[in-house]
């Protein structure tokens, strides 16, 4: 390891060895590179310069030749010119002199001239040239100007135009070299010159470049040509010292140089200090403490390392190596510990252990296991062979099936229990108990599992089996019965489940008695507070006012067999009052005593409360109606009497409208009384009935038909009448309800003699008395709307009354709880119908009794 | 799609490939175009007439000869301005050596043989013209040279022509001196206007318009030199003077000062010398100046021998113009000769229907008359060599023309066919018509 270390070189040293020459090679790659192109950029731009500079001088000679171009052009639009064309004298007497006079500008030595349509001179400077042989004439003479050049001339010529036509020229000639001369300006570094044809004609310094000889080419001087547009013969030349030029280039070269060496170094020393910082320093630290844990063995010693990503997971991966090591070293520990623990227990219980491989057949025997069968630990058992031999022939089947099921169910646990030899020959029971493991195909890998001797099992097994037979027999006895108990006790559980009712069972002997919990909710306790089950827990919570009443609801039904259902009040928790309805039945033995008692109580305190306000609204109503019509009576008397009377007395007197006014107020007061009387009745049936009580529906039939005795031998009607039982009613309310129903038949008989049967059925717990009759009968529509107070079905001059009767009639059999109802079919008579308790049944309800009490 | 893709590449190839050679094409075709508008520069020959220098206010689409045609033929030149300012006046007496050389031909010809006509414009330039003659001197069996409007032209080619010994026949150049040459023999006969009598003509139109205050604007060469001596005799026997002379040049295009200063000098009526160019530019400025101060502007004919009308513009209504005019179709002295040359006129050029569309009419008439003279001359000398010619012209008898009855037309020492009494003053209708002049004040002057 330290040699290792030795022959490599250290990572700074490996990074300047590999990356510095790289980088300095690619830095020279630059430099140079850089430079070049920087020289040839300023080359190139000196080039462009020098170029330019040529085109600026080509131009500044085509501006001139275009000034004098110019001027031409403006001396011939010239009439003095133009008339010179035409007219002898006139060109004799004034364009000759005109023309002499004339000087153009750049040059004294130029020449201007003007010729006829030919070129010959007709006017102008004595020493002009004649043009007529000139090549430019036919193009001047067609419209265009011209400018020619030789050796030593410059010529311009434009024509002189006549309605659009030329007719002449003017014609300027200057010496060449003088013309361009112009141009220059003087220059210390650069030549000028001017070339027609490859020769020098006009140039800025004759002693470089001479006049009529070919343009030299000079070394260490940059050239830049142009052509005049105009004069395309004519190149503008100009030559600059080289040296200038490059001058600026190798200065930049030299600074590229200078720069490069600056961040070749600056990159190296660059380098050198990232490599130590972030590095070499944290890899040393990390080194540094791997190095103590080696030393001191202390693995619960952490690098921290705070440097680079990269160092940092270097780090964590450390310190989660050095964390599993110090786990692994931990639990080999434990893992002797409980390897002895086991041995300590397998040798304690007296337990064998096997271990079997099933894909080599192999078998490990423990040594108690040997032991178990009486052989030493020293004997050599590792095959199935030495475990099957040993098994009783009987069991192979067994133990071969308890292994098969196993494999085949992929299930891990093997249990059997099977006969084994010992050394001696004698068979002994023995269990073993084991776990397969499976591997990912499927298929068993290996089984391992513990042994034990359960022969004295065994044995004390046998001698139960009996006794468990007969307790067995037994058990499924008491399993019927219990499975009908167990259903009712499941539906009624289902049922009150359903509803908000709690429920008790009272034993009546022990005065063990159990609450539901919804019971102890209903009072306000919760699962945690102590409600014991004993009688006394609800005994003691029974309002006093009514534990009297409720032990005789108790005795009743325990003793007269009267169906349990009472209303009480309970404390609860708090300490108010609820009422409560309490509805149960005993279970009783065979000699029909009462052995347990149970049933539900259900919360009406909101129903009761809700029937005291409308019990109280009722009584005030009907209170007031009484009181109303009773008052009313007195009055509507006395209108009635004095009506009579006036009737009686002044009858004579009064005449027409008068006379049935009067009648109109007789009858309205008759009316009245009428209503008020039958509101009265109807008032009166609660508020002044009698308690109901034993009565004979017949005396109260005979009394019906006396009272309508009028009524009967007006209509001729006919009335039989069945023989009526005796009832629980008032009498007087009976005698009214039949009445009632026989006046009505009686009144709204048809077109034939009435005929009116009572009639009497019974049932199992009621009679039904009818009275039927062959009168005008009901729509069956109407049938519900009759029993409505002032409902009337026809008008008052059809048939008298004031729809108060059958009223009267309802709350009747409504105050017996009895039903009243009507059978027609319209048009062919009608039987109204009433229940009525029978005297065996007893009070019809104690509660309303109970209310009339009050 | 792959190939969807490729026709789509190659569709798009196309298309640059069409792109790239159409710029290429034009660019070949500008440079091509540049070369040969040079070419074309370089080529035109200026000394030669070409069917580019056509007349461009005739309509007349016949073209004409600028070499011999026609073998063994017998040649009449015509040396005039066939497309500068006076185009027109070269044309009109074109058409009008043409109806005569026709009519010529159809009779049999000259001396037997055919007569062809050669022409060359010198446009209205004496150098070019004098060249011409030297050339047409040149060329065998010339038996005359038609000259054209321009007075400074004939006068300078006079010294050509009697040198080369060449009958000149003047059809319309005015100018006194052109005849009164001082050349014996005098090759040159004319059928025109003779300035000296114009002069007096148009002294007196003013005059008998009560315009005794006469301004003379003449164009400052030759022709207008000779104008202004006949003018200052004729105004000097009516015992007159001219308030003032104005002289302009060629090419000068504003004559507005001329014309102030004519005004300020009093006058009441301008007469007018110059060519159709310069008489259209003092018609503008005439018509610049308010209505009231307008004056009068008699004219020499010069003025009809271009698009004047053209040149004008609706200016020429507003200005009060007359002008010199000698033969009209319209009004004719022999109206049945007339009428008959208008006939062979309209049958020949087919932009005339009615007489008054003849342009330049003048100058057909006397081109034709002259030339017809010439003929006659010819067969009854049976020559065409030029002495024989000249004499014969000069011996002609009497000779019945379409203007009027010669008797003679030439003799000795009188080379001038016309006389005053040809004359007729003119105006142009508004549909550019030359139609005889009725002075609207014409009652009271004759008063």
């Amino acid at each position: 390891m330290k040699a290792a270390t030795n022959r490599a070189r250290s990572l700074k040293a490996q990074i300047l060895t590999r990356v510095a020459p790289v980088y300095i090679l690619l830095m020279a790659i630059i430099i140079v590179f850089t430079g070049r192109h920087a020289s040839n950029t300023v080359r190139d731009e000196t080039q462009l310069r020098v170029d330019n500079s040529a085109t600026n001088v080509a131009n500044a000679a085509e501006s001139k030749l275009n000034l004098v171009l110019e001027a031409c052009k403006a001396i011939a639009r010239n009439d003095v010119i133009v008339n010179g064309t035409i007219d002898l004298e006139y060109r004799n007497s004034i364009s000759k002199p005109f023309m002499r006079s004339l000087r153009l500008p750049g040059s004294q030595n130029q020449t201007v001239a003007m010729c006829d349509y030919r070129g010959r001179i007709i006017a102008g400077s004595d020493q002009a040239p004649s043009h007529e042989s000139a090549n430019w004439l036919p193009s001047v003479m067609s419209g265009d100007h011209a400018i020619s050049i030789d050796e030593l001339r410059l010529t311009l010529a434009v024509p002189v135009q006549y309605a659009g036509r030329p007719e002449g020229l003017i014609v300027a000639t200057y010496p060449i070299e003088e013309f361009f001369s112009g141009v220059f300006s003087p220059y210390l570094d650069k030549v000028i010159a001017f070339e027609l044809q490859g020769n020098v004609v006009a140039t800025s310094d004759p002693r470089l470049v001479s006049r009529s000889t070919p343009f030299p080419t000079l070394d260490g001087w940059l050239k830049g040509s142009a052509n005049l547009a105009s004069l395309p013969s004519v190149r503008v030349s100009v030559l600059e010292s080289e040296f200038v030029a490059l001058r600026a280039a190798n200065t930049v070269t030299m600074a590229l140089l200078m720069m490069g060496v600056v961040m070749a170094l600056g990159g190296i020393a660059a380098v050198w200090m990232t490599t130590s910082l972030l590095a070499t320093k944290p890899l040393m630290g990390i080194l540094e403490q791997i190095e103590r844990v080696r030393s001191s063995g202390d693995l619960s010693s952490r690098v921290v390392e705070t440097g680079a990503s990269e160092f940092q997971q270097l780090g964590n991966r450390l310190n989660s190596m050095l964390a599993e090591l110090e786990l692994s070293t931990v639990s080999k520990e434990h893992y002797r510990m409980a390897q002895q623990r086991l041995e300590i227990a397998l040798s304690g219980g007296d337990i064998g252990l096997w271990d079997w491989d099933a894909e080599t057949g192999e078998i490990y025997f423990s040594d108690i296991y040997k032991a178990q069968l009486g052989f030493s630990a020293g004997v050599d058992w590792s095959t199935f062979d030495d475990f099957e031999s040993r098994l009783h022939p009987d069991d192979r089947e067994l133990v071969n099936q308890a292994v098969a099921s196993c494999m085949s169910n992929g299930s891990p646990d093997y249990e059997a229990t099977f006969r084994m030899r010992n050394k001696e020959g004698d068979y002994l029971w023995m269990c073993a108990k084991g776990l397969a493991e499976f591997g990912s195909d499927g298929k068993l890998r290996r089984m391992v599992g513990v042994h034990v001797d359960v022969s004295d099992r065994v044995a004390r097994a046998q001698s139960l089996v009996e006794l468990n037979a007969e307790l067995e027999r037994r058990a499924e006895e008491l399993e019927a019965a219990n499975k009908l108990t167990r259903a009712s006790e499941e539906r009624l559980d289902v049922a009150v489940r359903g509803t908000s009712d709690g429920l008790w069972d009272w034993n009546t002997e022990t005065n063990e008695m159990w609450y539901s919990p919804r019971f102890t909710e209903l009072l306000g306790y919760d699962s945690r507070d102590r409600f014991p089950h004993v009688l006394d827990s609800f005994t003691d919570r029974l309002h006093p006012d009514d534990k009297e009443e409720t032990w005789a609801a108790i005795t009743r039904h325990l003793e007269e067999y009267a169906p349990f259902d009472a209303q009480y009040r309970l404390q609860t928790k708090s300490g108010e009052y609820r009422w409560f309805r309490a509805r149960g039945a005993a279970i009783r033995d065979r000699h029909g005593k009462a052995v347990r008692m149970s049933g539900s109580i259900q919360d009406i305190s909101q129903q009761k409360r809700d029937r005291l306000i409308l019990e109280q609204s009722n009584q005030e109503l009907e209170q007031f109606a009484y009181v109303s019509s009773h008052d009313l009576q007195e009055p509507l008397r006395k209108v009635a009497s004095f009506c009579e009377l006036l009737e009686k007395e002044y009858g004579d007197v009064l005449e027409g409208d008068g006379k049935q006014y009067l009648t109109f107020v007789t009858d309205g007061a008759r009316r009245m009384q009428t209503l008020i009387r039958d509101l009265l009745t109807f008032s009166r049936i609660k508020s002044q009935g009698m308690p109901l009580h034993e009565t004979s529906a017949d005396d109260a039939f005979q009394a019906a038909v006396e009272n309508l005795e009028g009524a009967i031998e007006e209509s001729d009607a006919t009335i039989s009448c069945d023989e009526l039982p005796r009832v629980w009613a008032d009498d007087r309310q009976m005698t009214q309800l039949l009445q009632n129903l026989i006046g009505n038949a009686i009144k709204y008989r048809g077109s034939e003699k009435p005929v009116i049967h009572v009639g009497y059925t019974e049932t199992k717990d009621r009679c039904e008395i009818s009275v039927s009759d062959n009168g005008i009968g009901i729509a069956p529509e109407d049938h519900d709307r009759v029993f409505g107070i002032f409902k009337r079905l026809h008008g008052r001059t059809e048939y008298s009354g004031t729809g108060i009767g059958l009223a009267i009639c309802k709350r009747i059999v409504d105050r017996w709880q009895g039903e009243i109802w009507v059978e027609s079919s319209g048009g062919s008579g009608s039987t109204f119908y009433f229940t009525v308790r029978k005297i065996e049944m007893g009070v019809p309800d104690a509660k309303q009794n109970y209310t009339f009490a009050n | 799609v792959y190939n969807k893709r490729r026709i789509q590449e190659r569709i798009r190839i196309q298309a640059v490939l069409v792109v790239l050679g159409l710029i290429g094409s034009s660019l070949v075709y500008g440079g091509c175009n540049r070369n040969s508008t040079d070419a074309v520069a370089i080529s035109a020959d200026p000394l030669v007439t070409t069917a580019s220098a056509k007349p461009a206010n005739t309509g007349d689409d016949i073209a004409y000869d600028s070499v011999r045609q026609i073998e063994n033929s017998i040649l009449i030149a015509l040396d005039t301005d066939m497309s500068s300012g006076a185009a027109q006046s070269g044309e009109a007496i074109r058409r009008g050596v043409v109806l005569a050389v026709e009519k010529i031909n159809a009779q049999g010809g000259l001396l037997g043989r055919p007569l062809e006509l050669i022409v060359r414009d010198h446009r209205g330039n004496p150098d070019r013209g004098v060249d011409n003659i030297l050339e047409i001197s040149q060329m065998d069996d010339v038996v005359a040279v038609a000259g054209g409007l321009h007075t400074p032209v004939a006068l300078r080619e006079l010294e050509a022509i009697h040198e080369k010994e060449l009958i000149y026949l003047v059809p319309w150049a005015a100018g006194t001196p052109i005849v009164d040459n001082g050349y014996s023999p005098n090759f040159v006969f004319r059928v025109s206007v003779r300035d000296e009598y114009a002069g007096g003509f148009l002294v007196r139109s003013a005059i008998d318009r009560n315009l005794t205050r006469i301004g003379l604007l003449l164009e400052r060469t030759a022709w207008g030199r000779s104008n202004e001596k006949a003018m200052i005799v004729a105004l000097d026997s009516h015992g007159l003077k001219p308030s003032a002379i104005e002289w302009f040049n060629w090419g000068e295009t504003d004559l507005s000062d001329h014309l102030s200063r004519l005004t300020e000098a009093g006058s009441q009526a301008i007469l007018f010398v110059g060519n159709p160019l310069e008489g259209s530019r003092i018609v503008g400025a005439m018509s610049q100046v308010s209505q009231e101060k307008r004056l009068p502007i008699i004219s020499h004919w010069g003025i009809t021998g271009g698009d004047f009308c053209g040149l004008c513009g609706k200016s020429l209504a507003d200005v009060d113009l007359s002008f010199l005019q000698t033969h009209s179709f319209i009004a004719p002295r022999h109206p049945e000769r007339a009428k008959k040359l208008f006939e062979a006129y309209a049958a020949r050029f087919n932009d005339c229907k009615s007489q008054r569309d003849v342009p330049s009419p003048t100058g057909t008439s006397h081109a034709y008359e002259i030339v017809m003279m010439l003929a006659t001359a010819v067969e009854h000398i049976g020559t065409i060599e030029s002495k024989a010619v000249h004499d014969a012209m000069e011996s002609l008898d009497s000779y019945h023309g379409i203007i009027r009855d010669y008797n003679p037309p030439f003799q000795p020492g009188h080379h001038d066919a016309l006389t005053t009494d040809d004359f007729l003053l003119a105006r142009y209708a508004e549909d550019g018509t030359i139609e005889p002049f009725e002075d609207p004040k014409s009652g009271d002057s004759k008063k």
